[in-house]
């Protein structure tokens, strides 16, 4: 670690006298760590925004971030090309410092960090000329990155919240790591959308998304996730959902668990099934009944005590083909390792899941990612099929 | 759309004039037997075999309409879409696999794991709109011997791949290839198809006649006595295809080559099949099967392909950050 005029740190390295960033071979790396990002997930709650932050806690939600970061600079090569400039404590420090990276802390936080820390810190980043930053967070953290950054320098979003769902961000944190070593590779940089969740719209079952601007990210289109695609609409598309979920419905076994991800096409489900849907969130069915809604982890691994027999239904997000991981969160590795492979259907409408290359997992636990690996069937009509990879 | 960027030969517009002036008439039987047996010739199958069809689409959908109901269709994903569709309206249960990026390779162990019980494979190889030969007639040969499985292999780009399983429909009674002349042979409007059946295909469509208007009947005719003219055109547009798909590859730009008469451009650029057509070039958006940027861009003459070169990268430079 070194110091940074004003930060009163230690150095760690008693040899680097000179900024690291002078050398110019050596890549300056700004890394900005949310650290309240995707706590509000497993506990069914929609964001940790505000309140919702106090509200996870209390229910006992833990930390996602720092796996997230240990997973991508676990996965780094080529460390000699760079240095690390971060914040102290959890917004960075903490993390570099455990995995024996070298860094250079260039702002002290508080106790409590807030969307304030992460612009200041950006703001400092841009002012001491970053080659790049790398970001872990959320859809939130990415506008309040996008907010104090603009398009001077190039981004890397390692996906941490509970809402990631604009295109900055890579596919997962393996390859996030994978986007740095192309950058320093001298990739090409192309621009990326920033989204802007409608917070209270989201809370209340509707996700509404609008443009808020763009991010420089190293191009490697197959390390990053494509944007989520809005769900179709119009008589087809509504033809469609009816037609996969008159299947579901007509494969759905009795004295069965089932627990139904978020989206329009289970909604058209329990319309058929006469039962309400939170559309942005999981609920369990038994015997063409609503057993409890919007359920979050511990509730589902209470239920699972109950019914040894136990199936979830979901959609893969359009345009960017996650089952796991984006989206509904309550299905933690946990959750998925008692649930398996083989009793996890997959749904979707026919439109979405045409365009989809292929399918990815990303729940921060990379064993369950392996074990969710492989081809897969998305039922996209009635007793109709589309076969494509599941990768992690 | 598709097509070959050339008007057919003098010949064969000279031949379709004959058809022109007797247009009072249906097509001679006895000129649709020389048709077939030229179509034979050509295609190194007995004449027997052949099936006429006004495009060889419509011949698609009536092999799938008659041979889906009772069993589970397997087929691409993308694919041709019409086939799907017509599979859609009657087949008992449809499986499509995906071919994925960045070589779109099928996964011939996941398609023998789908065949299971009375089935219908559908393939169109080279595979549109990938243009990848996604199988090959030994790896056909083999599934063949599959019990109670029916194989259709639509070739409609063969004279660009090279590849073909037109010499196992003697051997398989489940096997059918089809093909077209609208693309190689200059004659996208005459719409004229054929399929080459294997014995069980042949007898389920015995009642598959189709009187083919005489124009195209003798367009194809004289098409058939002119072959070296098509195959250097195909030789041409093959040249064309690689240079310029090497121009975009130089330029950085995501581009596969194909086995038939397109290339594939991943587009960064917004709307970009629009941004195209306002300076005159169209494309064909294949966004409907790929995921988001994929364009369709079929080879023209080489005055067109350049056009079309300078148009895209000016559309991209004007998009693009560098580093």
């Amino acid at each position: 670690m070194m110091n940074w005029p004003g930060c009163g740190q230690s150095i760690r390295k008693a040899e680097l006298k000179t900024d690291p960033g002078d050398d110019m071979q050596m890549k300056k790396i700004g890394l900005v760590v949310n650290p309240v990002a995707g706590m509000g997930g497993s506990v069914g709650l929609k964001g940790t925004d505000g309140d919702c932050y106090r509200k996870a806690l209390e229910m006992g939600a833990r930390p996602v971030t720092p796996f997230r970061t240990r997973d991508f600079l676990n996965n780094l090569t080529k460390t000699d090309l760079f240095h690390f400039y971060t914040a102290s404590g959890k917004m960075g420090e903490d993390i570099l410092k455990d995995q024996g990276l070298e860094y250079t802390v260039i702002w002290q936080i508080r106790v409590n960090t807030s969307a304030e820390d992460t612009k200041k810190i950006i703001g400092l980043m841009v002012k001491e000329k970053m080659d790049l930053i790398v970001f872990v967070g959320g859809d939130g953290t990415a506008r309040d990155v996008y907010d104090s950054l603009r398009l001077e320098i190039p981004v890397i979003g390692v996906p941490s919240g509970v809402k990631v769902f604009s295109s900055v961000f890579a596919l997962s944190a393996r390859a996030a790591a994978s986007m740095l070593e192309r950058f320093l590779e001298g990739a090409k940089l192309q621009e990326e959308e920033v989204l802007d969740i409608d917070e209270e719209a989201f809370r209340g079952n509707i996700l509404s998304a609008r443009l808020y601007g763009y991010l420089k990210v190293p191009m490697a289109r197959e390390l990053l996730q494509a944007g989520k695609k809005a769900s179709s609409t119009g008589t087809s598309a509504r033809e469609n959902k009816e037609e996969v979920s008159r299947y579901l419905d007509e494969e759905m076994e009795e004295n069965v668990l089932y627990l139904l991800g978020s989206g329009t096409t289970m909604k058209s489900l329990t319309d058929r099934l006469g039962i309400p849907k939170t559309l942005l969130g999981v609920d369990a069915v038994n015997n063409g009944k609503l057993l409890r809604s919007d359920v979050n982890e511990k509730d589902i691994l209470e239920l699972y005590g109950h019914y040894p027999r136990r199936k979830i239904i979901v959609t893969p997000l359009g345009g960017n083909g996650f089952i796991f991981g984006r989206g509904s969160r309550q299905f933690t590795p946990e959750v998925l390792a008692q649930t398996g492979k083989e009793n996890i259907i997959l749904a979707g409408d026919r439109d979405k899941i045409s365009c989809l290359d292929c399918l990815h997992v990303d729940t921060g636990d990379l064993e369950v990612d392996k074990s969710l690996a492989g081809m897969r069937e998305v039922i996209v009509g009635f007793n109709e099929r589309i076969i494509l990879e599941v990768r992690y | 759309m598709n097509e070959l960027p050339w008007p057919p030969p003098k010949e064969v517009l000279d031949s379709a004039r004959i058809g022109l002036d007797e247009f009072n008439r249906y097509a001679d039987e006895s000129k649709l037997d020389e048709l077939k047996y030229r179509l034979g010739r050509y295609s190194r199958t007995g004449e027997d075999r052949i099936i006429l069809s006004a495009g060889s689409d419509l011949l698609l959908r009536e092999a799938v309409h008659l041979f889906s109901p009772l069993r589970k269709t397997i087929t691409l994903c993308p694919s041709f879409l019409p086939t799907i569709n017509s599979a859609r309206q009657t087949a008992g249960s449809m499986t499509r696999i995906r071919l994925p990026l960045p070589d779109f390779r099928l996964d011939l162990e996941i398609l023998e794991r789908e065949i299971k019980g009375p089935c219908l494979l559908v393939m169109d190889n080279p595979n549109n709109p990938t243009g990848k030969t996604v199988i090959s007639p030994t790896e056909v040969e083999k599934l063949l011997q599959k019990q109670d499985l029916m194989v259709i292999i639509d070739e409609a780009y063969y004279e660009f791949s090279g590849v073909t399983c037109a010499e196992l429909v003697d051997r398989y009674e489940n096997l059918m290839v089809t093909r077209t002349v609208d693309k190689v042979f200059s004659l996208a409007g005459a719409r004229m198809g054929y399929g080459l059946a294997g014995d069980l295909f042949l007898k389920e469509l015995s009642s598959f006649f189709i009187y083919l208007p005489r124009v195209t009947m003798y367009a194809v005719l004289a098409a058939l006595e002119n072959v070296d003219i098509m195959l250097e055109r195909v030789e041409i547009v093959k040249e064309e295809r690689d240079r310029l798909l090497e121009r975009f590859l130089h330029e950085g730009i995501e581009a596969y080559g194909t086995s038939a008469n397109f290339i594939l451009i991943r587009s960064s650029i917004p709307d970009v099949v629009d941004e195209l057509k306002k300076r005159g070039i169209l494309v064909r958006d294949i966004s409907d099967q790929m995921p988001p940027g994929f364009i369709r861009v079929t080879i023209g003459k080489r005055e067109e392909n350049g056009i079309f070169f300078r148009e895209y990268l000016q559309l991209s430079r004007n998009r693009s950050p560098s580093h």
